[in-house]
């Protein structure tokens, strides 16, 4: 066979685009596809235009075209007045990367046709390579049937395919009105919605459909900053479920006697959860545990929803720990919110940010209701905190939380996050006993993966240089053998007695 | 080759959307353009419109392909010279060697080098120029 005489242009390889929308390309797997169509679905107030304009000035700042498509919708005055707070806008960019068009009047004189035309020549004219049509409601309004909708949209696809220009229709309407055409036909569906718990309101992000690429399912926070959108994609799907594993060795946890209890102290990489009454001696030990870490010259973080900085610091000093001088020298980090400010994905994002970024050896998370309180399903508290796990014993940081039990005494210990016993690695138990009129304190260790542990109960003292234990366990015995208890029971217990 | 005077583009294409979208580029371009859903109706075109200088036509088509319409345009003197642009999503091997073909484009493809070969096939024909 002889040599062809014409010349041969390969097919366009698609190209992805960045949509400078925070966490939203990991959920789609790497951004936007050129020439491709999406619909972005959602109520008023859920973020679509700050979405669509984000996409935009991404888009311009990265070299691209952006248009803006108004039909029916806010002027463009309005719209930029109220851009202007967000850090995303730069008006340097309006007109000279970034265009805006209304199209109303084109689709009012000669309907779909009309403004399949008018976005033709803002593509060409402008050489877009990403366009926004905000108001799928007012070209839906005014196509004569739905086949005629329907055309309209494969037309817009192929338009966008062969000026290698990606679309974004903006729509005002959610999943459960998705029954027409443009949500069948389109490359991509997304909805942006708000729900509602007793505890808070939030908006989500769903990825409903993704032609040419796999995306993480399900529903996933986002905040509006002045940053503009930012997603949280789920923690749980996000992170890596096979890890390597590091070498284990033992980590001291500061108070000499409990490292005896451990055989020499945690092992490297596991969790461990103090388990314990308010006022138990929880975060005594924990900032033992920090400080321990810090002066063996490993960087340590202490995430609390609690205490605020000030305070504890003010604490470790008055128990003569030095994690103000490990702070001032950065080896010792606070990352203090309040528990209700952050969803569970973004909180733990947060955690996982500060111990990449300082080198975080051991950690401390202070108080593990706040963790279940950030989580807007409660059924996903387990699976998420059981990733973050993984991902810090990867990151080969040895886990400390705390997590505060429903009651001071036993004889069951029932802790506000179900199957806590299971999930974690380690499990220390903090207790308060009555001896006649007096409170006292046991620890005993519960748990420890992997490695034998002591099994006898040892009293222990708040001082003011932190947690003393009993060299032994005979103090211990005469506390349990008082029989001077609550409920005048006895209160041995098993391992099996949490709840 | 003998140029043939015009600057109307004839465009086949099965596909409806396909050839709306390239009809309306194509105009938005400044180009003249005729239109044509498959090899038949595009003959009858040819026959009919005088001012026809290039075909841009899709391969895979029903009645009569692309490469069906290229032979019974070589079969006949009037369009034996009229050259082709083909788009194709199919491999190229079996459109070997039909003269007036000057370039394949496999899709999917980007109407802005679709539009410059078009544009400088048009040009070459204005200067009375062979288009190889």
């Amino acid at each position: 066979m002889s040599e062809p005489t014409h010349e041969t242009h390969e097919p366009i390889v698609t190209e992805r685009l960045s949509t400078g929308v925070q966490g939203f390309d990991v959920v789609v797997g790497g951004g936007l596809f050129r020439g491709a169509i999406y619909l972005v679905m959602g109520r008023p107030g859920t973020g679509k235009t700050t979405f669509g304009n984000q996409l935009c000035f991404s888009h311009a700042r990265e070299g691209g075209r952006a248009v803006y498509v108004t039909l029916l919708a806010e002027s463009h005055a309005s719209m930029l007045k109220n851009l202007r707070a967000m850090t995303f806008f730069d008006p340097e960019i309006v007109n000279h990367g970034v265009s805006y068009v209304g199209a109303y009047k084109a689709l009012r004189d000669d309907r779909l046709k009309g403004l399949l035309n008018t976005l033709r020549r803002v593509i060409q004219d402008e050489k877009a390579s990403l366009l926004v049509l905000d108001g799928i409601a007012p070209t839906r309004a005014m196509a004569e049937s739905d086949t005629a909708l329907k055309e309209f949209i494969v037309e817009l696809q192929v338009l966008g395919s062969m000026t290698n220009c990606a679309t974004v229709l903006l729509a005002n309407m959610t999943s459960a009105d998705a029954n027409g055409p443009e949500h069948t036909m389109v490359d991509g569906l997304v909805e942006l919605a708000f729900e509602r718990t007793s505890r808070r309101t939030y908006r989500t992000v769903e990825v409903i459909k993704f032609r040419g690429s796999g995306h993480m399912l399900g529903r996933h926070e986002i905040d509006i900053t002045s940053a503009g959108l930012v997603v949280h994609p789920r923690t749980e799907d996000l992170l890596d479920a096979h890890l390597e594993s590091h070498p284990q060795t033992r980590v001291p946890v500061g108070v000499p006697q409990l490292d005896e209890m451990l055989g020499g102290g945690l092992l490297s990489g596991t969790t461990t959860v103090a388990l314990g009454f308010s006022g138990s001696g929880k975060t005594t030990l924990a900032l033992q545990y920090l400080a321990a870490g810090c002066d063996a010259g490993q960087n340590a973080l202490y995430f609390g929803f609690y205490e605020p900085p000030s305070y504890v610091l003010t604490t470790a000093e008055q128990l003569g720990l030095g994690l103000r001088e490990h702070a001032a020298r950065g080896r010792f980090g606070i990352v203090w919110q309040p528990s209700y400010e952050y969803g569970i994905d973004a909180l733990l994002e947060r955690l996982l940010r500060e111990v990449r970024e300082r080198g975080v050896r051991r950690v401390v998370i202070d108080g593990f209701d706040g963790v279940r309180l950030a989580a807007a399903d409660p059924e996903r508290t387990i699976r998420v905190v059981s990733a973050i796990t993984n991902e810090l014993r990867a990151l080969d940081v040895t886990t400390f939380i705390t997590d505060e039990t429903l009651s001071p005494y036993g004889p069951e210990i029932a802790t506000r996050v179900e199957a806590v016993s299971a999930l974690f690695e380690n499990l220390i138990l903090l207790e308060y006993m009555t001896v006649g009129t007096e409170l006292r304190r046991l620890i005993s260790i519960l748990k420890q993966r992997s490695s034998g542990h002591a099994m006898s109960v040892r009293e222990f003292h708040l001082t003011s240089h932190g947690m003393q234990i009993a060299d032994d366990a005979a103090s211990a015995e005469e506390i349990l053998s008082g029989f001077n208890v609550f409920g005048g029971k006895h209160l041995r217990r098993s391992r099996s007695s949490i709840v | 080759m003998v140029a043939r005077v015009g600057r109307t583009v004839l465009v086949v294409e099965d596909d409806f959307s396909s050839l709306e979208v390239l009809v309306l580029l194509m105009r938005g371009a400044g180009l003249d353009v005729v239109s044509a859903s498959d090899g038949e109706e595009a003959w009858a075109k040819l026959i009919a419109e005088p001012g026809i200088a290039i075909v841009v036509t899709d391969y895979m088509m029903p009645r009569l392909d692309g490469v069906g319409l290229c032979k019974r345009m070589q079969a006949d003197p009037r369009f034996s010279a009229l050259p082709v642009i083909l788009m194709s999503a199919t491999l190229r091997d079996r459109i070997e060697n039909v003269p007036q073909v000057v370039s394949v484009f496999v899709k999917p493809l980007l109407f802005d080098d679709l539009l410059a070969k078009v544009q400088s096939v048009l040009a070459k024909l204005a200067k009375g120029e062979p288009e190889t």
